[in-house]
């Protein structure tokens, strides 16, 4: 039976090559899609990680408990022989193994700190005031490097000369161990270098039957920082206010001497990097139980974790649901060559049926050619799929290709789920290759019914499968908000709208198909009785045979209008997004640095407190030089800020807080801030024009105009509160202002803003703005930090390094420093690499290719065995003396009509389906609303770029059709057919 | 009166190449006077060469020597695009495989023989009529598949015939049929030859067709 099978594949090699090419292609699909899902799974649970680390400062993956050992159960230690330090790491390590255990995360920093809670000691300052901790840090995962930790800034650490730091000659008491202290330790306890503190009331327990106990000597040799950027230090030291730092030996020895509970503290921080789409539920579900099991254990990976969860779901389903009409194209493309090789093999089944062979037997024969088909496709399907995800995760456009290697897709890698997923869609192959030939045998052998009209036509599918879709678009549309606030509060999305888009353009192309048949049936009726006989059979034969060339015009339809839908939704995702961060943004770059700022505390006449404030303005000719070097084309001073105004009407009853000041040089602000057309009503140099004519002018967001009732020409009050910093909420200063402009959108300013308020829900507040002369608003509310507006095309990487090394080497008296560096080049990029970006340009631009190639190869596979079955027929019209040529423009009016129909069809169902959902996905994927509204980006290039393949492919086919035809022997040709 | 041919060889030759380069002599200078309006029967075993010779007459293959004519045109003069004409408005074909087109349906398969040779006017009646004469003026809405076999090749037929051509010719056209049918067709040819005035040269190697047959080669 193998040898059958290999023969039968053998001589059919081209169409079975078509079957692998379509098997290849499902195992690609479904491994790549489990490549994705796993990739962009982990990249939400490090984008998790990240954002708590930015937002809390942080390490975002520490866990922390706390232990007492007992005096009991050191004495009953040291009774077995188990020394103090061991006992203590015995039960500190009990708890830290557990973790270990059910975690299995790589351990980053292991800090420990042991000792003795709430000790008096005495000093010849203090007396008895004190209360200290006394103990010692311990790096668990490597002792000896514990000291490394510390950054001495002061005295000795530990031993070591300290007299310059003392003021007389100091004398240490024999037997007094050394300690450091940290910075807010000596400072809140007034503890110097070289102070002595005893501790009396510590009992010496080692010989309890003593005279004259010694009492426990400690003195300061050093004042201690951490060492910055050290993991280690997940509880801070400037946290341990009363702690006493020894040396471990030292408090180990001391542990021996006076018997006393220790109190053991462990922190550690865990290699987040290592919690991936695989481990994460594990991780979490050992969390808990390790919560549950002692409550005083504390972590902060759980909140992400959690977040995580909610996230996931809609990663997951946005991966499935987007190949969800690949998936179906390649069934149909694997359905199509199937039945394609059933129709070549009639007459060999029938003859085998004849001589006796079983229909049992005879699926068997194709069962195991579809497994052996698979099994091969299997492992290129696999290394196609990892390749050409890894490719696509790469791209940051849809097609954009030129970005591969710089985008990061280290998270995609090869998981144990592409093999199942590659399995999963060999099995479909196999069932789907089984199918006609099933079919076959379940035919009655006298069919004489004749059916020309396509089932889906027949029962107007179309039809139906439009008004469905059109239902729940319409519902969709009517849900919008709901839907968006569903996404942004993390809910997930729903995968009907995925699911709908793809029925709806399904639907669009089979009824725009529907029509172009009804066009060509009323052109034929038309024009039948004028048809040269080409023309004739070639438009009778595309009207009939509809049902059969039907499966690869619907192919070719959902193709293109899949193809060019999944490009429009790309696009107008990609541009949407970089126009929001232009327009966020404002500029090109913006340079935000830190203003010192100087507090005089003083009291008004009734005695509260009040804060005189002055900034100290760096020196902005730094910035000056890279003008000068043309790495600015332009910059400007934007004295921005966002909510410290607080503007009247003429009604004082009306009174909007927490408005956003800027202050602008109107000149060069308008050569350097990005404004996009159209989001007001004018350009927006008038509303500069009309600001720079009135020096106490001022640009006010239509929604403050409309809050407050006022209109151009219209006075406003506005009154500006000092710093936060002061603590302070009455307004210093305030100007009564002339409107001179009312705008909906402006640089820099977005009008809707998104909180999260305390019970975690986002939030929708508008935002207001005022803009107004710089030199205006120095003059009025005194200087206040601005920012550094730049138009440039520097890269923002090396930009950020020269910044900060020409800041370090300013000669302003106090250091300079960044506090951010906005650049709308490194936001988009940044934008790029979400998982979510990333699906949605990865797998449109795979979807794409896939779905062309394997358009391709069913077009002119379906021509090539469409031409061979025809061949007795087109001998015989060669008999009847029609011309080579009539014949070649018989097959060609059909190809063209065909692929044209085809191609129209899918374009304007693209074009429809791109219009109607666009909408909608933008509540998905731009849940926010904004001052840049949603717009339709499609760009011509991707049609034309789709039509030029297909037209290569229509040219191929043509060529190679004509070779056929050219190859014909009119007498082979009938022999063939009576034979 | 002087009895008029349809077509005339002399010394007609056909040879094949043979793999081994030897030459294989099918046709040895074979002279035929094939009377105009008769039913010509070509008949032989398998091999014999009765398809040659119709593929030659019919200009469907060329021959090596010799010359044939069909009424005054003589084929070694014409080149293809001439030879292509000849077949489209003087001759008529049939064959042993149904050579019907599948989208059509008979009433269009004898409308594309129509508009193959030209006819541009009087189409529905022409068909109509052949139809008729095929005896199957009710099934021209029917498709190929919806026919028998013997129902085929008698629109086949009426194809063939419909833009009156002077010759017709057919390979083996009963040799997909069974004996009834195979009878019919012969009876039908028969009919045509005698009241339209129809040439028709037929191949056959059943012999108790031949005995139909005006004319019979035997190879």
């Amino acid at each position: 039976m193998i040898r059958y099978i290999l023969t039968k594949i053998k001589n059919k090699y081209k169409l079975y090559l078509c079957l692998v090419c379509g098997m290849v292609s499902m195992i690609l699909v479904f491994s790549m899609i489990q490549m994705f899902r796993s990739g962009s799974l982990n990249k939400v649970i490090q984008a998790g990680f990240a954002k708590q680390n930015e937002t809390s400062g942080v390490f975002p993956a520490n866990i922390s408990g706390e232990t007492i050992v007992t005096e009991l159960s050191l004495e009953e230690g040291l009774e077995k022989g188990v020394s103090i330090e061991d006992n203590i790491n015995d039960q500190t390590d009990s708890y830290v193994k557990t973790w270990d255990s059910k975690l299995k995360l790589p351990v980053i920093s292991d800090q420990r700190m042991l000792y003795y809670l709430n000790q008096r000691p005495e000093t010849p300052y203090h007396g008895d005031s004190l209360v200290l901790n006394l103990g010692c840090f311990d790096d668990g995962l490597e002792e000896s490097k514990t000291e490394s930790h510390f950054v001495l800034d002061a005295g000795a650490m530990f031993e070591g000369d300290i007299s310059e730091y003392t003021a007389s000659a100091l004398e240490i008491p024999e037997g007094a161990y050394p300690a450091v202290v940290s910075r807010s330790t000596a400072d809140k306890n007034d503890l110097v270098i070289g102070e002595i503190l005893r501790f009396p009331l510590l009992v010496y327990s080692k010989d309890p039957g003593v005279k004259d106990p010694p009492v426990l000597t400690v003195y300061i040799s050093g004042i201690v920082s951490e060492r910055s950027g050290d993991y280690f230090w997940q509880r801070s030291l400037a946290k341990s206010t009363q702690m006493l730092i020894l040396r471990k030996s030292d408090f180990m020895q001391i542990c021996q001497e006076y018997s006393r509970p220790v109190k053991v503290e462990f922190y550690q921080s865990l290699d987040y990097r290592q919690i991936t789409s695989e481990n994460v539920e594990s991780v979490r579900a050992s969390l808990a139980s390790i919560r549950k099991k002692d409550d005083k254990v504390k972590e902060n990976l759980t909140p992400v974790l959690t977040k995580y969860k909610v996230e996931s779901r809609s990663v997951q389903q946005m991966v499935y649901v987007i190949v969800l009409p690949l998936a179906v194209l390649i069934i149909t493309f694997i359905g199509l060559i199937s039945f394609r090789i059933i129709e070549s093999e009639t007459r060999e089944l029938q003859t085998l049926r004849d001589r006796g062979l079983s229909k049992i037997r005879l699926i068997e024969t194709y069962f195991l050619s579809s497994l052996l088909l698979s099994q091969i496709s299997v492992p290129i399907g696999l290394l196609l799929g990892y390749w050409f995800g890894k490719m696509v995760a790469g791209v940051d456009d849809f097609m954009g290709f030129s970005a591969v290697g710089r985008i990061n897709v280290s998270d995609y890698v090869f998981t144990p789920a592409m093999i199942v997923g590659a399995e999963i869609a060999a099995l479909i192959g196999i069932l789907i290759n089984l199918v006609p030939v099933i079919l076959f045998f379940g035919r009655k052998k006298d069919q004489r019914r004749i059916s020309i009209v396509p089932f889906w036509e027949k029962y107007f599918l179309d039809v139906i499968l439009l008004v469905i879709s059109v239902y729940l678009l319409f519902n969709y549309k009517k849900q919008l908000p709901i839907l968006s606030e569903s996404v942004m509060q993390g809910d997930g999305i729903d995968p009907v709208i995925f699911i709908d888009a793809t029925l709806f353009l399904f639907a669009c192309g089979l009824m725009m198909l529907r029509l172009i048949f009804y066009v060509i049936r009323i052109l034929f009726k038309i024009g039948e009785k004028h048809f040269s006989a080409a023309t004739y059979a070639g438009l009778l034969q595309i009207i009939r045979t509809r049902k059969s060339s039907g499966v690869i015009s619907v192919f070719m339809v959902v193709m293109v209008a899949m193809s060019l839908f999944h490009a429009n939704m790309a696009r107008t995702i990609n541009s949407n997004k970089e126009a929001r961060l232009h327009h966020e943004i404002g500029a090109d770059m913006v340079i935000r640095e830190k203003w010192p700022i100087t507090l005089v505390k003083s009291y008004d006449d009734e005695g509260n407190t009040v804060y005189n404030w002055r900034y100290t303005e760096p020196d902005a000719g730094l910035f000056r030089k890279f003008i000068e070097d043309g790495t600015f084309s332009s910059m400007t001073k934007v004295a921005n800020d966002p909510d410290r105004m607080t503007v009247q009407g003429r009604d004082a009853k009306k009174k909007i807080t927490g408005v956003q000041l800027m202050g602008i040089n109107t000149k060069e602000f308008g050569l350097t801030a990005d404004m996009k057309n159209g989001l007001n009503e004018e350009h927006f140099y008038t509303y500069l024009n009309q600001l720079a004519a009135v020096r106490d002018g001022v640009i006010i967001s239509s929604n403050l105009a409309q809050q407050l009732e006022v209109k151009v020409g219209d006075q406003v009050s506005c009154s500006f509160i000092p710093p936060s910093v002061t603590g302070m909420k009455n307004p210093y200063a305030s100007a009564n202002v002339k409107v001179v402009a009312v705008v909906d959108a402006w640089p820099g300013y977005n009008r809707y803003i998104y909180k999260q308020n305390e019970e975690g829900k986002i939030e929708e507040k508008e935002g207001y703005l005022v803009v107004m002369n710089y030199a205006y608003v120095n003059a009025t509310y005194g200087l206040f930090p601005y920012d550094i507006w730049t138009k440039t095309d520097t890269a923002y990487k090396p930009f950020k390094e020269t910044l900060k090394e020409a800041m370090k080497n300013a000669s302003d008296k106090e250091e300079r420093e960044l506090s951010e560096l906005l650049s709308t080049e490194n936001e988009i990029a940044k934008e790029k690499e979400t998982a979510i970006i990333q699906i949605t340009n990865g797998l449109f631009t795979s979807d794409f290719l896939i779905a062309l190639m394997l358009s391709l190869i069913g077009y002119m596979i379906y021509w090539i065995t469409s031409i061979r079955d025809r061949e007795l027929l087109f001998g015989i019209c060669r008999a009847m003396g029609i011309s080579g040529k009539e014949v070649n423009q018989m097959i060609l009016m059909e190809q063209l009509f065909l692929s044209f129909m085809s191609i129209t069809a899918g374009v304007g169902a693209g074009m429809i389906t791109s219009r109607f959902f666009a909408p909608v996905f933008a509540a998905v994927y731009l849940p926010q609303k904004h001052s840049v509204g949603v717009f339709v980006t499609s760009i011509k290039a991707d049609a034309v770029r789709l039509g030029l393949v297909l037209a290569v492919a229509v040219i191929a086919c043509i060529i190679w059709i004509r070779r056929i035809l050219k190859s014909l022997n009119i007498t082979r040709a009938l022999k063939l057919g009576e034979d | 009166m002087e009895q008029e041919y349809i077509i005339t060889t002399e010394s007609l030759v056909k040879s094949y190449r043979l793999g081994d380069g030897s030459d294989l002599t099918v046709l040895d200078h074979m002279d035929l006077k094939l009377p105009k309006g008769q039913l010509i029967m070509i008949m032989g075993r398998s091999g014999s060469g009765k398809t040659t010779l119709i593929n030659v007459l019919s200009t469907l293959d060329g021959f090596n020597e010799g010359s044939i004519r069909l009424l005054d045109q003589e084929y070694s003069t014409m080149n293809e695009a001439a030879k292509e004409k000849l077949r489209r408005y003087q001759m008529g074909f049939v064959f042993q495989s149904v050579a019907l087109i599948p989208a059509m349906t008979a009433y269009e398969n004898v409308d594309f023989g129509l508009r193959t040779a030209g006819v541009k006017k009087g189409r529905h009646e022409r068909i109509q009529e052949v139809l008729e004469i095929v005896g199957l003026a009710d099934r021209g809405n029917h498709y190929p598949v919806q026919l028998s076999g013997g129902e085929r090749q008698r629109i086949a037929i009426a194809r063939a015939m419909a833009h009156r051509p002077p010759v017709l010719f057919a390979d083996e056209p009963t040799g997909a049929l069974d004996t009834e049918s195979g009878h019919r067709i012969a009876d039908l040819f028969l009919d045509l030859a005698h009241k339209e005035g129809l040439s028709i040269i037929m191949t056959t190697h059943d012999i108790r067709l031949s005995e139909k047959a005006d004319v019979l080669i035997r190879l």
